[in-house]
């Protein structure tokens, strides 16, 4: 099962990696100091060059960039060079405010399919295998990066996209599908749909999942293996870093090998944006060290990880941050408590008979926040009696309870309900007005 | 001598009861004996059907939650006193009653863990028990 795409780089002596990185830090730095208007303006108010950056650690000592740069510098004020050299544009999927614009060069474009390439090795794709991408083909990244990696390592590419689950399912079958990649609460779904669609995972060839784009909790991963056979493996990227190809598992699933000859990772505190201690949990920020179309400096990325530099038993040096369970930006305060859909998501799939399909509303009643959390009923739960139901429901309340310190109201819904989606799961429905009066 | 009843699942939501009976007219399925036992956000819809394969596949096709269950079904007569009657012939045996209610063509429905002993006694104590051809 263990094989790695690039040996040379991923198993690099650690002192080797951290001069190779520094070199090309080195590089970036000027590359986007005299390119970039944005980042030399702001570095020269700070009375800061390039060449100040003495070490790796020096690093911190430049601004962080955050999602709202690129927003304010629609659609190109951030690219370092000149659009006739940009060969591809990606965008976010922002519908009201300016979307995030991403450009590649001719250079990144072989960089991503190369970060991507690593991606399928470590996940357990081989050059024999039939890939289906059931991300959708579009501005967004999660598509071309994987089909570009997967091609790069040899593999056979169907460009499925998303939707249509059940053309999914034939191409699945006559088509011997081995590899899928997409998010996945899109996975979850297919499995979910297959038998109702009159398919067998016993007759499918699928063996491995390149699943990401989301948070996603290991209790998820253990049902869509249960389900399927497949083994499943998280990645992990946005697209203002370079889209997926940032992070990945190797076959151990524990944590995401960053590609740090490419990328620079700090944790940082939220609040003070100071290091977070070795270990613990922060906010994830990197910085690329070979983009040329759109350098990234200390980005930070909303997502909170925490980062470990032990050895990993498949020989890859890189360090490896921890799945990324929540965003930041998806952090629920509900009556001052932070709560995370994942943790919801952990409680419910720890319990039998819960379906992985869940949704999340928020309310107030008066002054006071409420949480209700919708569940599915299911024919393998449904006692004739609404004591034992309502008993289920006083059993999910007081797991949530106990693992979220709030209290939340559980309701039961009919099956098939709850919205599915074939891109990003939206788990939460938040119906405060938190407008100030 | 037992027969089926269907509980399903819907939700207490505007409509949700009338597309679920909706769904059994469509498909040419008589309901014969109905109640609901409601919770807050949902109720369990009890009924006894002419067709009871038929009504599970319609509902299940709909994507309803249905389960089967056996049920006695007696036959009380239209007077004074006669519920009172089965009540107190069934809390002196002793037979654990889960829910009780009344159908079409002056019959009773009781749900019981204790199918044998309930039948049992409701004939010997002289009420007629109906199997599901007695429906027909």
């Amino acid at each position: 099962m263990n094989e790695i795409w690039n040996p040379e780089y991923e198993t690099m002596g650690r002192e080797e990696l951290r001069e190779l990185q520094f070199k090309r830090l080195q590089m970036t730095l000027r590359w986007v100091y005299e390119n970039v208007a944005f980042h030399r303006d702001r570095w020269m108010a700070m009375k800061l060059k390039p060449a100040d950056v003495r070490s790796l650690d020096d690093l911190r000592k430049l601004p962080f960039s955050v999602k709202g740069d690129f927003k304010a510098a629609y659609p190109y004020g951030l690219f370092a060079l000149p659009l006739e050299k940009v060969r591809r544009i990606h965008s976010s999927s922002g519908t009201t405010a300016n979307p995030t614009v991403v450009g590649y060069s001719r250079g990144d474009l072989n960089t991503w399919s190369e970060l991507c390439a690593r991606v399928a090795v470590a996940g357990g794709a081989r050059s024999h295998d039939i890939a289906q991408i059931a991300f959708g083909y579009g501005l967004t990244t999660g598509a071309f990066g994987m089909h570009a990696g997967l091609e790069r390592i040899g593999a056979t590419v169907i460009p499925a996209s998303t939707g249509n689950t059940q053309r999914q399912l034939h191409i699945m079958r006559d088509f011997k599908t081995t590899v899928l990649v997409g998010t996945p609460s899109y996975a979850m779904y297919i499995a979910e749909m297959a038998p109702e669609l009159g398919y067998d995972f016993k007759d499918l060839s699928l063996r491995v999942g390149l699943f990401g784009s989301e948070p996603w909790t290991n209790q998820l991963r253990d049902e869509i293996e249960r389900r399927t056979g497949m083994s499943a493996c998280d990645n992990y990227g946005l697209s203002e870093v370079i889209g997926p190809g940032v992070s990945y598992e190797c076959w151990n699933k524990d944590g995401l090998h960053v590609n740090e000859d490419h990328f620079l990772a700090e944790v940082v505190d939220r609040a003070s944006g100071e290091p977070a201690p070795d270990g613990e949990e922060g906010e994830l920020v990197f910085t690329s060290l070979t983009k040329e179309a759109l350098p990234v400096i200390r980005y930070r990325t909303g997502d909170l990880a925490s980062i470990s530099y032990r050895p990993c038993a498949c020989g890859r040096v890189f360090a490896r941050h921890s799945k990324v369970y929540a965003r930041a930006d998806d952090m629920l305060i509900i009556r001052g408590i932070n709560v995370y859909p994942s943790q919801v998501e952990a409680v419910l799939m720890d319990i039998e008979k819960v379906e992985p399909h869940y949704q999340i509303l928020l309310y107030r009643e008066g002054a006071l926040d409420q949480m209700e959390v919708q569940i599915e009923v299911t024919p393998s739960f449904f006692p004739d009696a609404v004591k034992k139901l309502m008993g289920f429901q006083s059993h999910v309340e007081e797991r949530l309870r106990q693992e979220l310190g709030i209290r939340s109201r559980v309701r039961l819904v009919e099956p098939k309900t709850i919205p599915r989606h074939t891109g990003k799961a939206q788990r939460v429905i938040d119906n405060r007005d938190i407008t100030p009066s | 001598m037992s027969i089926s009843q269907l509980s399903v699942f819907v939700e207490n939501k505007a409509g949700h009861l009338a597309d679920a009976l909706i769904t059994l007219a469509d498909g040419r399925v008589n309901v014969l004996s109905f109640t609901i036992a409601d919770a807050m956000d949902y109720g369990i819809l009890r009924l006894v059907v002419d067709q009871v394969e038929r009504a599970k596949d319609l509902l299940g096709a709909a994507q309803y939650v249905v389960v089967e269950y056996p049920v006695v079904c007696a036959v009380i007569p239209d007077e004074p006193g006669a519920l009172a009657a089965v009540a107190r012939l069934v809390a002196e045996s002793g037979v654990d009653i889960e829910y009780i209610y009344l159908g079409a063509r002056d019959s009773l429905l009781l749900k019981t863990e204790e199918l044998e002993r309930l039948e049992t006694l409701l004939v010997d104590g002289g009420f007629r028990v109906l199997g599901a051809s007695d429906l027909l």
